[in-house]
């Protein structure tokens, strides 16, 4: 067992007290399991998550040495790359998605996508970003 | 939601901000599963969905990932720039499925439909009514 002294703001502190009490009672340890399970959601989360931009890297530089071939190859088609490799191509995005369900369905990241030489978008516009909110006198 | 045969229409929405805005509902069709969502209608915005980091991870999105080679750069009018992660994935509104790139970025907290998304339909902003509204072709 471990002490850990952390810092945190009001609102948050008052939130975890009303939470912790409501989840496991008025007891002395409430806030002690509490703590203990929302970091061990974070570590897990945190895990699957660099799991995923592991498999993400793994799968984009199949993807790299793939290309040329798959242009070649499966042109108009859906493909599926999983795990570091190509999986399977299909001619619809359900049957490629059936395929990845059944072939690599504990994949923590894959590449579905359809094949085209087509030039790829480089900048999209994203509208305006700016929201006003009424003050006095504004309206 | 106001529905006819070829017509479907939703109410503007208080978002918290000076005026309603125009909003669209519409289903993520994940691995048969539909996850309903509203969106805010944003012609300044030319991809098809852009929805918040938080709800594309939640959604297991990045199973049905493009490519990085193929994600882009959002820009907005002021000149921001942020990298997108693009997913492929199915989406649904009213009887209509269609296949649509779902945009996301570290740190974006918005659901938005742009002009990819509303090439499919022919749209009319009823602004007395205070109504959008979506007619198929």
């Amino acid at each position: 067992m471990g002490i850990i002294k952390a810092n945190i703001d009001e609102d948050l502190r008052r939130k975890l007290w009303e939470k912790a009490f409501k989840k496991f009672g008025y007891s002395k340890g409430a806030i002690s399991m509490a703590i203990k399970e929302a970091v061990q959601r974070w570590v897990q989360e945190d895990e699957k998550s660099d799991e995923a931009e592991s498999e993400r890297i793994l799968n984009n530089n199949a993807y790299l040495k793939l290309k040329e071939r798959l242009e070649r190859e499966y042109n108009g088609q859906y493909v599926l790359i999983a795990k570091g490799d190509f999986i399977a191509a299909a001619k619809t995005f359900d049957e490629i998605v059936k395929i990845a369900n059944t072939k690599v369905p504990n994949a923590k990241h894959r590449l579905i996508f359809k094949v085209t030489q087509e030039e790829k978008r480089r900048r999209g516009r994203l509208g305006w970003r700016i929201r006003r909110k009424s003050i006095a006198g504004t309206t | 939601m106001e529905n006819s045969k070829e017509k479907h229409c939703w109410n503007y929405v208080d978002i918290g901000i000076r005026n309603k805005v125009p909003v669209v509902q519409l289903e993520i069709i994940v691995n048969d599963k539909s996850y309903s969502f509203n969106f805010m209608v944003d012609t300044g915005y030319d991809g098809c969905l852009l929805v918040p980091y938080s709800i594309y991870r939640q959604l297991g999105l990045e199973k049905f990932e493009l490519p990085k080679d193929k994600w882009g750069v959002g820009e907005t009018v002021s000149g921001e720039i942020f990298p997108l992660i693009f997913a492929l994935c199915k989406i649904k509104i009213a009887d209509t499925i269609f296949e649509c790139i779902i945009e996301t970025f570290e740190g974006n907290n918005d659901f938005l439909v742009g002009l990819d998304f509303l090439k499919n339909f022919n749209v009319e902003l009823r602004g007395s009514k205070q109504e959008f509204c979506l007619l198929k072709y």
